[in-house]
């Protein structure tokens, strides 16, 4: 295949294994998202496929050919710092030529392909900054002009808007999502934000303690993230353990905050995840759940409230207009088995 | 009287350097410098000063740089050992030193002996004493700290991340460096460069008892004008150009220095050091490491263990000579043998010695906590800021000049002090003067106007403040500089060497009198006496580390 494979990377720190066993593919033109909390090993692995550290075992493909005696600068392959790592003894046109100088790509005319990636990033007019004048956000842009600028084959950004405040990050996103798209960059995204990923990649890595958890668009890890740990990592907090059993034909889950009608054909210990997304509260269901407002807080075009259901404390975020229930008050949430509901059989 | 201090024992002195060199010349100013440098003999000084002290700079960055860049990105057991070792040549007195260069590479020293022993000769094979080798060699010794601590600090604090960044845009190790590490590094490394060579050019004692009859630098030949041939005019003009030439490197110095600071994205050592975990990254810190245990450990230990070894002279008939341990060296010094110099004995040096450095403390200490408490205390901004850089001035002054200086206008009315014992510790307190000073700014700034307010609303007359208050604040930061004094006197060369008088010789110039002396006994005495030294300057040191409280600043 075309593109990058990583087959079995596994890396350890002293003892402690900083990334184990990953494998996945990247096609040419792709975007993927590596997502994980920090210290999840995904720092590791962009400077294992950056070729900055040798791997403990497996190795990495592009095209098929293999990477692993390759050194970094003859890779080919760009590398955005988490806090972008400017040469701070050059000026923004400077940083930006320095790739260009060793490129091995001679079809690119110097002058015109810094100007063409100051003009992408939106910096012409900071060309002779020096760059420790800079704003986080210029930086950041100078920072993915550079790693622009020689055409790498690959290019991995790392917590790329890590250091910038939210407002910034949500416009910035978007920026770096038309610019990669524009070029047709093949890129790898670090970053802890699931909303981050989701924004920009076609496909997700799910990370957890250097291991992979979950592979997939970023609409199906949405909507079934395979493990309880998945669910947690994405933001999902209402999960309460259960038995689920068969009565009647119907399929039901018996937890202790009551009953829960599924769809899947399950039977034995389950963990079951119920959504937060439930636009509206109190209207006619089969299916509902109820409980004490414990804590309100507005959003913006939504509310968020925390419920008492018999004694399990759940996250619903309903909403904002019409009338909105108050801390006290007692409230029927209506779920949908097909969407809102999640089953994680237990594995004994 | 801190001020008048300056201005009659530093100013005044300077300034009849200054008539002396232009006295002969009326209204043409050139004329001295012309004598000095129509003068072949003397052109040699200049050019030696500046190829020497080019060469040492130069070889003192081939070792330091390498080293730098092991304790600035590396992490490793005995590393803090290896940062104290390093250390050990801020301790040591050029006279100590060169004593312990000749006992592990001299004639009579300890290479000699394995070689002679082993290959069976009938002389030593490596003559490095009285050699450029020996020169350059001390100062590697002294200087090498210089450029590991200054470069490997800056160093540390770069994030490895920028190199890492040039390797992504596709270059190589040697570009990266050439392109990115090196133009980062390029304001450390000229800062320590020039301080380097501004000691190299103001050396003295190691090029006057190792370089041999051989070679001057300025310093050897202001040395030799004024005590050998008595050519005042000489030597002084000879100080004008060294002084000028210093003052030229220190402002350009200040400058380099001040962009050392220029803001980059400096980061916790935390995240730029790793563990030796290749085995090329094994092999270089220990090569390293190796290297600068035996740089510093290997004279010291000559040193010592030679006080107390005589070797029994190879005998026709009998090639291999013998090694036995004595204590006849330290016995020999409370002797006085009829043949031996000046009649005195020999440790009558140490208590000269401790006597100077008595008066130079007390001188020292008198004259340097009024103008501490004035820089931390005084009101008046400008005499603040006139007094500060005056008070350092005579760090940037070579030893040897404030000598001549001494000769030339404490000599003769208005102010005899020619015969005064109190010559060499005002000598001694001029040098010491700057560190003391350094020493206690910070305990005196540290104690805050309320906790004195405090002690009088609590009915402590000025006295009890004074007592109860301030010394006991101060009591570290004066132990501090009490020592320096102490230690700077004990060890003082430059200066000593023109002012004293011969019956009264210091500790370091009994040492370079004795080393300079055929014979087995006297070269035994010199190891002794440089080993005792060597202990007193130490121990000063270990009190100094004990009592510092705050980082007393880059001199």
């Amino acid at each position: 295949m075309n593109g990058l494979r990583l087959e079995s990377i596994t890396k350890y720190y002293d003892q402690t294994p900083a990334v184990l066993n990953v494998s996945f593919e990247v096609s040419i033109g792709d975007i993927l998202a590596l997502l994980g909390p920090s210290g999840c090993g995904k720092s590791t692995l962009l400077s294992i496929i950056a070729g900055l550290e040798k791997p403990g075992s497996g190795s990495i493909t592009w095209n098929e050919q293999k990477q692993d005696d390759i050194p970094t600068h003859k890779r080919g392959f760009g590398l955005m710092f988490q806090d972008y790592a400017l040469f701070p003894h050059l000026n923004v046109y400077q940083n930006i030529a320095f790739g260009l100088h060793f490129s091995k790509n001679n079809d690119l005319d110097g002058n015109r392909r810094i100007n063409e990636v100051l003009e992408l990033v939106g910096m012409m007019d900071f060309k002779d900054r020096d760059v420790n004048t800079l704003s986080g956000g210029e930086q950041q842009r100078v920072a993915l002009a550079r790693s622009l600028a020689p055409q790498p084959k690959l290019l991995m950004l790392d917590e790329p808007l890590g250091a910038l405040d939210r407002s910034l990050r949500e416009r910035l996103v978007l920026d770096i999502n038309r610019i990669l798209r524009k070029t047709k960059q093949t890129a790898i995204y670090v970053t802890h934000d699931q909303e981050e990923a989701f924004a920009i990649a076609d496909r997700i890595v799910l990370l957890n303690s250097g291991e992979i958890i979950q592979i997939g668009p970023p609409q199906e890890i949405y909507q079934q993230p395979n493990s309880v740990l998945a669910a947690r990592f994405l933001g999902m907090s209402n999960i309460v353990s259960g038995e689920a059993v068969k009565q009647g034909g119907e399929s039901k889950i018996k937890t202790n905050i009551g009953e829960f009608h599924i769809v899947q054909d399950i039977q034995g210990p389950v963990d079951l995840l119920i959504r937060s997304d439930i636009m509206s509260i109190n209207l006619e269901s089969d299916y509902t759940i109820t409980g004490n407002i414990v804590e309100r807080s507005f959003q913006g075009s939504s509310w968020k409230y925390v419920v008492d259901v018999q004694g399990e404390q759940m996250v619903f975020n309903i909403q904002a207009g019409g009338n909105v229930p108050k801390v006290g008050e007692t409230v029927k949430i209506p779920y949908d088995p097909q969407d809102d509901l999640v089953v994680f059989p237990k594995s004994s | 009287m801190p001020l008048l201090f300056l201005l009659l024992f530093y100013f005044f002195p300077l300034i009849s350097i200054l008539r002396e060199s232009f006295a002969r010349a009326g209204t043409d100013f050139t004329a001295p410098f012309r004598t000095i440098f129509n003068s072949s003999g003397f052109r040699k000084v200049l050019g030696f000063t500046f190829y020497q002290a080019t060469l040492s700079t130069l070889l003192t960055l081939c070792i330091g740089l390498p080293a730098a860049y092991l304790v600035a990105r590396y992490r490793f057991r005995g590393k803090k050992l290896l940062m104290s070792l390093t250390a050990i040549p801020f301790v040591l007195p050029t006279v100590v030193v060169a004593a312990a260069f000749n006992a592990l590479l001299g004639p009579s020293g300890w290479i000699n002996y394995a070689l002679m022993t082993i290959f069976d000769l009938s002389s030593p094979p490596i003559r490095v004493i009285n050699s450029m080798g020996a020169i350059l060699l001390a100062h590697i010794f002294y200087n090498t700290t210089i450029v590991l601590r200054m470069v490997g600090d800056y160093w540390s604090h770069i994030d490895p991340r920028v190199s890492q960044a040039a390797y992504t845009l596709g270059a190589n190790k040697w570009q990266t460096l050439r392109e990115v590490v090196l133009p980062l590094l390029t304001p450390s490394i000229s800062a320590a460069a020039l301080l380097v060579f501004i000691f190299n050019f103001t050396s003295f004692g190691v090029i006057l008892i190792l370089g041999g009859p051989r070679f001057a630098t300025i310093e050897v030949e202001i040395y030799n004008q004024t005590i050998g041939l008595f050519n005042l005019p000489i030597a002084a003009t000879l100080s004008v150009i060294q002084l000028l030439c210093t003052l030229g490197f220190t402002i350009l110095y200040t400058q380099i220095s001040r962009r050392v600071t220029r803001p980059l994205n400096l980061r916790p050592v935390k995240y730029t050091q790793k563990h030796l975990t290749t085995w090329k990254s094994r092999i270089f810190a220990g090569l390293i490491v190796t290297f600068l245990s035996i740089l510093f450990i290997a004279p010291i230990f000559a040193l010592a263990v030679r006080s107390f070894i005589s070797f029994t002279p190879i005998r026709q008939g009998r090639t291999s000579s013998e090694i036995t341990v004595t204590t006849a060296y330290y016995r020999e010094l409370a002797i006085n043998r009829r043949d031996s110099l000046f009649f005195v004995p020999p440790i009558n040096a140490i208590s000269v010695s401790l006597g100077y450095a008595a008066i130079t403390v007390l001188l020292a200490i008198a004259l340097g906590l009024p103008a501490a408490w004035y820089l931390a205390r005084g009101t008046n901004r400008t005499i603040s800021n006139i007094l500060d850089p005056l008070i350092m001035l005579p760090l940037g002054t070579s030893a040897v000049t404030l000598g001549l200086g001494f000769i030339i206008a404490l000599g003769k009315p208005p102010l005899n002090l020619r015969a005064s014992p109190l010559l060499i510790p005002l000598a001694h307190t001029l040098v010491a003067f700057p560190f003391v000073v350094r020493s206690l700014v910070p305990s005196i700034q540290s104690i805050k106007p309320r906790i004195r307010q405090a002690a009088v609303v609590l009915g402590a007359s000025p006295l009890d403040v004074f007592r109860r208050v301030d010394l006991p604040l101060v009591g570290r930061a004066l132990i501090v500089a009490a020592t320096f004094a102490f230690t700077i006197s004990m060890g003082e060369f430059g200066a000593t060497a023109l002012i004293a008088r011969p019956e009264y010789p210091t500790l370091p110039l009994m040492i370079y009198r004795l080393i300079s002396q055929p014979g087995s006994l006297n070269y035994g005495q010199a190891m002794a006496l440089s080993t005792i030294l060597m202990l007193i300057t130490t121990l000063g040191m270990l009190t100094i580390e004990r009592f510092r409280i705050a980082e007393i600043g880059e001199f």
